[in-house]
């Protein structure tokens, strides 16, 4: 029996193996939800505090560009 | 033919990029083999592709959002998704472009662009509208003042990815894809001083005549698993754009000139291990009577013409 993660992950390979030309807008937008899961779970993991991580630069906060 | 070089001079580059100037400063060998004779090995070929792509996907993207199309954000990204799966896919063969790359492949290509589009569905920097049109990928060529013995004016050319404003400020946006840690200290602070992110800002202030207040370096760092989004911000002065200026036509171009006129381009060899290592090492590390034809088996030919590519090498 495969895990629900596994099968999220044939699923996607199994659309990306497929002629994209064969591609529903359905499919297309399959490939960009299990994309947007993905990204949540990193974005999840990235904000999690981490022991002894190095001090990082700053993001860009464009709204502090007052120049 | 390469309509980036003299009529006269054949070996002379009379509209230079970011790029052929790059690779001339680094070492005038790389710029050579890169530019004069055109060779890419597989690894720049996929960096090249790669980049190709992320980039016309984003300037797509930025196309449907906005007038005439002005497609949702969801449609966009379908679209452009299916744009990105069907350019890389060999219908010929019947099967997905296999770069060979761990890192930059078809799969993290799409990855990269969709996570881009929902780490940035809120952005506060709004693109240009200028005539209309979305202000994106933006060639410009600038005719200097310089010019060649032979009495051609010489050009600086290249394409900005995307005018933004924000706050009432117009900055340009330069999308980067790399493999190296955009979280770390020291990674923007490579862009000051940057020979590309000083031409371009020549060109948001010279050419497009813009209150251009500096240029935002949009990174993405595409790794097995995941792909990191960071931005950082490089600013010139008017100081330092002149200094840019003054230095790539008194010195350099005519440096080229020189090299292009006895057909010889030195070798610095300060420069080969930067980078992770020039792909040119293995051919400038051999003997001079066999470089040729190591050249020719180890590496394809293409035409670098800055006047019609795009792209970053």
């Amino acid at each position: 029996m495969t895990s629900p993660l596994a099968d999220v992950q044939n699923s996607l390979q199994e659309l990306f193996n497929r002629n994209p030309k064969d591609l529903s807008d359905e499919d297309v937008l399959k490939i960009c939800e299990i994309l947007r899961a993905q990204k949540g779970a990193f974005d999840e993991e990235e904000t999690k505090p981490k022991a002894k991580k190095k001090p990082a630069t700053p993001d860009l906060n464009l709204e502090d560009l007052g120049l | 033919m390469n309509s980036s070089f003299s009529s006269q001079q054949h070996l002379l580059q009379i509209a230079w990029d970011a790029t052929s100037l790059d690779l001339f400063k680094t070492c005038p060998r790389k710029y050579q083999l890169s530019i004069i004779y055109g060779k890419s090995s597989r690894d720049e070929s996929v960096h090249l592709t790669f980049g190709i792509l992320y980039h016309e996907a984003q300037n797509l993207f930025e196309k449907i959002l906005h007038e005439p199309y002005k497609e949702s954000r969801e449609q966009a990204m379908i679209q452009v998704v299916r744009w990105l799966l069907e350019s890389t896919w060999d219908f010929s063969l019947g099967r997905p472009w296999d770069s060979g790359d761990s890192n930059k492949n078809r799969f993290t290509l799409v990855r990269s662009f969709v996570w881009h589009a929902l780490h940035y569905e809120k952005d506060v920097a709004k693109t240009l509208i200028i005539d209309g049109r979305p202000a994106t990928e933006l060639s410009f060529q600038y005719q200097t003042s310089k010019k060649s013995l032979d009495g051609e004016p010489y050009i600086i050319c290249g394409h900005l990815d995307r005018l933004v404003e924000t706050n009432g400020q117009v900055f340009d946006l330069d999308y980067k894809t790399t493999k190296y840690n955009v979280l770390s200290q020291e990674f923007f602070e490579f862009y000051s001083p940057d020979n590309q992110m000083s031409l371009y800002s020549f060109a948001g202030k010279i050419i497009y005549n813009t209150q251009l207040q500096g240029i935002i370096i949009d990174a993405a760092q595409i790794m097995v698993g995941f792909t990191r989004f960071r931005r950082g911000f490089t600013q010139r002065t008017p100081g330092q754009i002149e200094e840019w200026y003054r230095e790539t036509t008194d010195y350099w171009l005519p440096l080229a000139e020189s090299c292009a006129r006895r057909q010889y381009w030195p070798m610095n060899d300060t420069a080969c291990g930067r980078y992770g290592g020039c792909q040119f090492r293995g051919i400038c590390g051999k003997d001079p009577k066999t470089r040729d034809e190591w050249l020719e088996a180890s590496f394809k030919t293409r035409v670098w013409d800055p006047l019609k590519v795009r792209g970053d090498i």
